[in-house]
């Protein structure tokens, strides 16, 4: 790399980092349209901008900073008020500076855009005129806060910049209005530009191999020490006590302030407000905690995608928050703080809160849950549908978000991390999500475990808590060959982590089950046992090996020899995968299940065999007169609630002994519906309505049956009502036709 | 223009690799498997703290796994800033080659030959493979 382009690196290095900060500054600067530090500080950052281009001939870049600079000369000399209109425009020209500077660090030069009519606009404003850049005029009110305005032509230039909207008039008035109350609001100093010393990632990088070598010798001093000679022990304390400092000391160097990334959401909150027309002040607080850079860039995606719902959907519009008795303007609170040795990122809005029945619906409507296992939902695992994959209870799909992608990806992000994600939500009072990462994902506490004489790390933050299986505790069960463990009234799903890696397990040590927590579903895997604790320094494995979501790298113990890093969230989903696979006869039946139990009809079939069906799917169950039966062309019907009600027989199928003449007994039927109208499903014998648990399932081989549980000590087949009435009435399940309805 | 090549041996079979490619040669290295890993990763060792992956050149050139314990040498070769360990059975002289006396492969050959080793310099005593080392050193 030549003498010259280092210097433009540093030259873009130094004016990105100035853009991000004029983007917050420009937005508080609307607010307090007088704060003449914001402005000088804005002033000089653009000047500099502008000074270094000219230097290197950028000639678009400079002209665009130009008309920027004049414009703010007169801002900060007080000619000239801060507008709306002027802010528009500022803000345009930020982005086209920042589009310019991308275009200097790809190919060289300063890009083909010229941005005529921004300078024009720019120009304009410079000289006293009101022009806003999209070609209209502010509303009359804004005279509060600017001089006359001079109404712009209706052809005025259009943006050539991709500018942000204009936002309505009406909220920038009382935001400005807000803003002089209280001038004083986000005037906190900044000084961690002038604190803070830029260092090349790949020097941090070096150190923090060096430091992870260093671990390793400690590891190695200590596993020496065990034999017990006393030199050796002091040596291993003072390359413990230096190991320590000298982790946290490049760790820290690695660490940036949460600042950095917040620093961008006053102006994306502005915009995404204006675009929703709604009021929203965004707070901050603790910007000054440090996060690893690499997380401070893997969490941006997620955390921006939690702004956005939240402007989106968490804040009621302005004229329904007057209407429920709070401020016009809502506050998103964006905070973070470090607490038990991980960083949490707290995200409240004082919006409408999240209508919990409406999730359920959503859930149901969506074909998530069943009515019945959304019903059994406390309010706090309702909230938590949110994070299913293919939710959303956007009424309408906008611009912003509501596509059904979103919140389950941003747990499952997060998780990545070996991070969680919490919801609270109260009606009518807002929304807070907390986002709780680890400082570092190079050095983590990990448990070293044994299989089939193999060792494994599993990084600590995701292991919940570790079984041993005695002789005298509960053993494994197993269920249909696989196997499960009753962990305090509850089935834990196990892996058997030699089974799963196809690892020949001739050792008979104790076996222990360590717990695993990722997301909501925990699981257990099955080892032979715990060999160890310790910090291990995660290390890459190259590309060369795919890892097939098994590992998420390697480390060497104490010994000198590798170990593999498991991945938990991988080993979770295929865990998950495979109780899908089960599963899948009852998803092709058209219900999806989430929950362990469902209530369920037990019904008596042919020869005493017992049938069962979801109470779900049924309206009512009735007991019918024998007499009340009449024929049709095509079978039997009822008059039922003043309409013609088709009898469907589960013995057409032979699954039970109901036929219509056998004795004088009332039918017991099974009331079903249809977007047509009501089907009769008539039955032997309704035995009970019974909560079972059907996790293990047998698929099933014969048309009309979706699988068998074992329910009550006794296999019972779950019966596949569509199919069963659809056999008599084929087309029960189809909308009907307008001139049905009409008839 | 000569080069010097590092020469191999997979059983009576000569394979060469520019000595300016080869880091190290190691032997008698402890090997942590890979659970469910194609069969030409042998396994990952620990190179002063960094991990690297050795590959079965046995497995790569289509012939039957060594079984385990039997005796190998690792030449550890840099590949994109990475090291990856390519596992043969002997290690044997360091040759120079004339860039004039290569010629490509006989097409009769073993694809998986044309493909990881697609040049030949023939010997007085022997015919030297050469082999291209990103292919060679690619999992499949």
């Amino acid at each position: 790399m030549s003498e010259m382009d280092e210097v433009i690196k540093d030259f873009l290095i130094e004016s990105l980092e100035n853009l991000d900060r004029l983007d917050r500054e420009f937005v508080e600067l609307e607010r307090a349209p007088g704060r003449q530090d914001l402005l000088a500080s804005i002033f000089r950052a653009i000047h500099t901008v502008k000074g270094t281009c000219g230097f290197f001939g950028f000639s678009k870049l400079e002209r665009l900073t130009h008309a920027g600079e004049s414009l703010l000369s007169r801002l900060r000399d007080g000619q000239r008020t801060m507008t709306p209109a002027c802010a528009e425009a500022l803000l345009a020209m930020v982005d086209g500076v920042r589009a310019m500077l991308a275009s200097v660090e790809s190919r060289g030069d300063d890009g083909d855009q010229e941005y005529p009519a921004l300078i024009e606009v720019l120009g304009r404003l410079t000289s006293g005129e009101e022009v806003s850049l999209r070609g209209t005029t502010p509303a009359a009110p804004l005279a509060l806060v600017s001089p006359p305005s001079v109404v712009a032509p209706p052809d005025a230039p259009a943006p050539t910049t991709p500018s942000a909207p204009a936002p309505a008039p009406e909220l920038l008035l009382a935001q400005a209005a807000r803003a002089e109350e209280a001038p004083a609001a986000g005037a906190e100093t900044r000084t961690q530009a002038d604190a803070t010393v830029r260092v090349d990632v790949s020097v941090l990088d070096h150190l923090m191999v060096l430091v992870g070598e260093l671990v390793l010798a400690r590891n190695q001093a200590l596993q020496a020490t065990k034999g017990g000679a006393d030199g050796l022990e002091n040596a291993y304390q003072r390359i413990d006590h230096v190991t320590a400092s000298l982790q946290e000391a490049v760790m820290r160097t690695r660490m940036l302030p949460l600042g950095n990334l917040f620093n961008r959401y006053p102006r994306v909150v502005r915009d995404l407000a204006a675009q929703c027309a709604k009021q929203v002040r965004l707070e901050i607080a603790g910007a000054d905690t440090g996060l690893d850079r690499t997380l401070l860039e893997a969490i941006k995606d997620p955390l921006t995608h939690i702004v956005r719902n939240a402007i989106d959907h968490g804040f009621e519009t302005p004229a329904a928050r007057v209407a429920a008795g709070k401020p016009a303007e809502g506050r998103l609170l964006l905070r973070a703080f470090h607490e038990g040795g991980r960083v949490t990122i707290e995200i409240a809005d004082d919006g409408g809160g999240i209508d919990v029945v409406k999730v359920r619906r959503r859930a149901v409507e969506r074909g998530l849950l069943t009515e019945a296992a959304a019903a059994r939902l406390s309010d706090r695992e309702a909230l938590d549908i949110i994070f299913m994959p293919g939710f959303s209870t956007a009424d309408n799909v906008t611009n912003l978000s509501g596509r059904g992608v979103g919140m389950d990806v941003v747990r499952t992000n997060i998780a990545a991390l070996g991070g969680t994600v919490d919801i609270e939500s109260t009606r009518g009072r807002g929304t807070r999500l907390q986002l709780r990462v680890p400082l570092t994902l190079a050095i983590v506490p990990a448990l070293i475990v044994r299989s089939a004489g193999e060792r494994f790390a599993i990084p600590q933050v995701s292991v919940q808590e570790i079984i041993r299986l005695t002789d005298a505790g509960p053993a494994l069960e197993m269920v249909q060959g696989v196997p499960v463990y009753r962990l305090r009234e509850h089935l834990l799903p196990i892996l058997r982590l030699d089974a799963e890696f196809g690892l020949s397990n001739t050792s008979d040590a104790d076996k222990c089950i360590v717990v695993l927590l990722v997301g909501r579903q925990p699981f257990g895997l099955l080892l032979d046992g715990v060999a160890d604790h310790m910090d291990i320094v995660v290390k890459p494995i190259g590309k060369r090996l795919p890892l097939q979501g098994f590992f998420s790298g390697a480390t060497v113990l104490g010994d000198g020899s590798v170990s593999l890093i498991l991945d938990v969230a991988g080993l979770a989903q295929r865990a998950q995968m495979r109780a899908r696979g089960q599963d899948e006869s009852v998803v092709q039946g058209g219900v999806v299940r989430a929950a362990a139990t469902e209530r369920i009809i037990l019904l008596r079939g042919r020869d005493d065999s017992r049938l069962m069906v979801p109470l779900a799917e049924v309206t009512r169950i009735e007991e019918i007169a024998r007499d009340r039966v009449e024929r049709e062309s095509d079978g039997q019907v009822v008059q039922y609630r003043g309409r013609i009600m088709p009898l469907v027989t589960l013995d057409a199928r032979a699954f039970d002994s109901s036929e219509f003449d056998a004795d004088a007994s009332p039918l017991s039927v099974l009331v079903h519906s249809g977007p047509r109208g009501d089907v009769g499903v008539v039955v032997a014998q309704v035995l009970d309505v019974v909560d079972a648990e059907l996790t293990e399932r047998r698929p099933a081989n014969r048309p009309g049956v979706r699988f068998s549980a074992i329910v009550r000590d006794r296999v019972t087949q779950m019966l596949d009502l569509r199919e069963v009435v659809r056999d008599r009435i084929p087309n029960f399940y189809d909308a009907p036709a307008e001139q049905e309805v009409a008839a | 223009m000569n080069h010097s090549y590092a020469t191999f041996l997979l059983e009576d079979q000569l394979f060469g690799v520019r000595v300016d490619h080869v880091q190290e040669v190691l032997e008698n290295v402890r090997l942590t498997q890979v659970p469910l890993a194609p069969p030409s990763v042998s396994g990952l060792l620990n190179l002063r703290g960094q991990i690297v992956v050795a590959l079965d050149m046995r497995v790569q050139f289509g012939r039957p796994p060594r079984p385990p314990g039997a005796p190998c040498v690792h030449v550890v070769v840099r590949l994109d800033g990475e090291a990856v360990s390519l596992l043969f059975d002997r290690v044997a002289d360091v040759v120079d080659v004339a860039d004039g006396d290569q010629e490509p492969v006989p097409p009769t050959l073993p694809e998986a030959v044309k493909v990881l080793a697609p040049t030949v310099v023939t010997q007085p005593h022997a015919v030297l493979l050469l082999l291209d080392l990103d292919r060679a050193a690619t999992v499949n």
